[in-house]
């Protein structure tokens, strides 16, 4: 039908099929990001279209500010939980791809709770945790350690972590699957050969899986790292930042929206970003540099 | 690997701060308005709404017609039929006209943003926290006779003309349950705060939970602080005059007062367990089957309470006696105002509905406000309850928006209660003081005020 050269051809598909998803992602992604940018630059308060360019006082204002990266210790006890949630996924993949009678059904268990909304989590936990009627309380007092019952979200020792085992609870499934599936793609002969060779399934475990499933780990620990950072429905649903549970984001989004100051909130969401990126970069060249 | 992550970063993040949009203030609507369920009330205290309709000048049916949107909070009442009677009854009055409703659950939040692109419909309320400077751009005037010896007509005056109308007069204080008070052996309500410590300690002993502070929903600790700590002082402009004050947070003035009383509650044990824990829907009960004896709230919460099960004789209102002096003021407030979108292509028609949804269709007694009229008496029974105590009634006035911008700046929720719970529980409240009149002071400072 058209005589086109071979090269017009290409670009002619190549174009055709990339200009949806570019349009898609310049106006999702990229034109929300630059706006990102601007406003954090900005003293915009989020009513009205009327901003002043205030070059980086905002960013001068985070730096300064003791309290804004206060925030950050907060989330340190969600990225303890994440590693604690990566070794547990672990163990739990390595024993469900192993022949074990039910697998199936144990494996949908622990992925169900990533499927549940957060909110819908955070209401279940909200009556697990009640001091009077929560379940936890009731349990420890109906089996005789009433000295174990705690104010699980009252108490300031505890509170963080009784958050952080949420989120562990919730995305432990996710993390098991995807370890499922990296497994399953080792070649079997490796751990025959192994096995012809005299290997108890310790050194199997060190010597065959660790290796094959690195890339993986790899991921796993960014991905925690970052959802450390980005902790923020689960705090925010059960206590709004109270009893000091604020982490960085709820302290980006309080200020947006209770204080009224955009352009401060973009400025930390851009900080977050860098950070986030930061991190990446120094696991990146530090902890897995010999590949290179 | 990198670039993937960074683009997905920050698409993570824009929807993180454009999602929040929508769930930030889940509980900020409670407490100035009575969004949640009224129940039963709606139908109960209808013929008040018609006798008032009778009272005002009933004129002939109006040519005005077209179709009106109104904005509203109350999506309890676009849900359960209210506001489809006062449309019934306005048009009566108006047989060419048609209006409808939309009801926007995070009103606080989702108004600001319908503002500012334009879709706020010909009817809304003037969002809190919108500077009266501002209001030109957004609303229409109304004429001026429609304030005429009405409560807050001059709130929304900027320029000389005025924006809103007030939809409703709460007053704020003790809610209590009369089963519950009469079960610990108390035959009146107290009038002075060692008679209401007093009372706390016989609820305690008769195992009913004294006062339900709601510390975990966050919104309701304002009211022992910046919801209160004005009208102990009985200055209207006491907010406006904390924009020159380099330290307003003191253990001896009405902030301190307050926090003292909210602190003696929790050490004392005359509150809910746990504290922490978002009860509020769980807490009405408990007030009204008399678990739980007093809520420290505004008016508008008593409807809501016999919503949850309560008889109306059951509860009753009397005002906060913050000491031994037996004299106490209560506060005059506003819940939200009314006004006509400027953008509206009915103005006539949205300015006949604003005046007949206040003063005619029977709303302000529906939701269990006191009338914006200053000389009708309320006809709710626990308002007559409070009145009869009386208490000076401090009329609220606007309050200077440098108030309001050192306090977003200082990161103080203002309304929020956020900052209330950290000194309701802080070991030292001199301390968590000094904490705050640093923070304020450094606003003041940066916005250099």
């Amino acid at each position: 039908m058209f005589n086109f050269s071979f090269k017009t051809q290409r670009y002619l598909i190549l174009f055709g099929f990339l200009t949806i998803p570019v349009l898609l992602s310049l106006t999702f992604s990229y034109y929300p990001a630059i706006s990102l940018l601007y406003y954090s630059l900005t003293d915009w308060t989020g009513l009205g279209w009327e901003m002043n360019f205030i070059g980086l006082d905002n960013y001068k204002e985070i730096f300064t500010k003791p309290e804004v990266f206060g925030a950050l210790k907060n989330n340190l006890y969600y990225f303890i939980g994440g590693l604690v949630q990566v070794a547990l996924s672990l163990y739990f993949a390595v024993i469900l791809t192993g022949k074990l009678r039910g697998r199936n059904g144990f494996r949908a268990m622990l992925f169900i709770p990533y499927v549940l909304h957060s909110v819908a989590t955070v209401i279940m936990f909200k009556n697990l945790y009640h001091m009077e009627y929560g379940s936890l309380n009731v349990l420890l007092g109906s089996i005789g350690l009433e000295s174990w019952q705690q104010s699980w979200l009252g108490n300031k020792h505890l509170v963080n972590f009784s958050l952080a085992f949420i989120s562990m609870w919730k995305y432990m499934g996710l993390n098991m699957v995807i370890f499922i599936g990296a497994l399953q793609s080792i070649p079997s002969d490796l751990y025959e050969a192994a096995s012809i060779d005299g290997a108890n399934s310790r050194q199997k475990f060190r010597f065959i899986t660790l290796p094959s499933i690195r890339k993986v780990m790899e991921l796993m620990l960014i991905l925690t790292l970052t959802g450390a950072l980005e902790a923020f429905d689960i705090p925010y649903v059960m206590l709004l930042g109270a009893n000091d549970t604020s982490t960085f984001v709820i302290k980006t989004v309080d200020t947006a929206f209770k204080y009224q100051n955009f352009g401060l909130a973009s400025a930390m969401a851009v900080v977050l970003l860098i950070m986030v990126l930061i991190f990446i970069v120094i696991q990146r060249k530090l902890l897995f540099r010999e590949e290179r | 690997m990198e670039k993937r992550f960074a683009v997905t970063l920050v698409l993570a993040l824009t929807v993180v701060l454009t999602a929040a949009c929508g769930g930030n203030n889940e509980g900020n609507n409670n407490a100035g308005t009575a969004t949640n369920s009224t129940g039963n009330n709606a139908t109960a205290s209808n013929d008040a709404g018609a006798t008032n309709a009778g009272a005002t000048d009933s004129d002939a049916p109006s040519d005005l017609s077209g179709t009106i949107k109104v904005l509203t909070q109350r999506t309890d009442y676009v849900n359960d039929g209210t506001f489809d009677k006062y449309a019934a009854a306005f048009k009566e009055k108006y047989p060419n006209a048609k209006v409808e409703f939309e009801g926007l659950t995070n009103y606080a939040t989702d108004i600001q943003v319908r503002l500012t692109t334009g879709e706020a419909g010909d009817v809304l309320m003037i969002p809190a926290g919108l500077a009266t400077s501002e209001y030109s751009k957004y609303f229409e005037p109304l004429p001026d006779e429609w304030f005429d010896n009405v409560y807050f007509a001059d709130n929304t005056l900027s320029d000389g003309k005025r924006y809103g109308l007030s939809t409703g007069v709460n007053t704020q204080g003790i809610v209590y349950n009369k089963k519950a008070f009469a079960a610990a052996g108390i035959d009146k309500v107290p009038t002075t705060l060692d008679e209401l410590y007093a009372d706390a300690a016989k609820l305690k002993a008769a195992n009913i939970t004294p006062l339900y502070m709601n510390y975990g929903a966050q919104w309701p600790m304002g009211n022992w602080g910046d919801g209160s700590a004005w009208y102990l002082t009985g200055d209207p402009q006491f907010a406006t005059k904390q924009v020159s004050e380099e330290a307003p947070f003191q253990v001896d003035n009405a902030w301190g007062t307050l926090a003292t009383i909210g602190r003696t509650f929790v050490e004392k044990g005359y509150v809910e367990k746990d504290l922490y824990t978002n009860n509020w829907e769980m807490s009405k009960g408990e007030v009204a089957s008399g678990k739980a004896a007093m809520y420290f709230l505004g008016n508008w919460v008593i409807p809501q309470i016999i919503g949850a099960g309560a008889a109306s004789e059951d509860i009753g209102f009397f005002p906060l006696p913050y000491d031994n002096s037996g004299k106490y003021n209560a506060p005059l407030g506003s819940d939200y105002f009314v006004a006509v979108s400027k953008d509206s292509k009915n103005k006539e028609l949205a300015k006949a509905w604003v005046e007949f949804y206040v003063k005619e269709s029977g709303y302000v007694e529906d939701s269990g406000f006191m009338p914006i009229d200053k000389s009708a008496k309320s006809s709710i029974p626990q308002l007559a309850e409070f009145q009869a105590l009386n208490p000076t009634l401090i009329e609220s006035e606007a309050t200077d928006p440098k108030y309001n911008e050192i306090a977003n700046k200082a990161q103080i929720g203002i309304g929020t209660g956020d900052y209330v719970q950290e000194y309701i529980l802080a070991d030292d409240l001199k301390a968590a003081f000094d904490k705050l009149n640093k923070k304020w002071k450094d606003a003041k400072t940066a916005l250099g005020y």
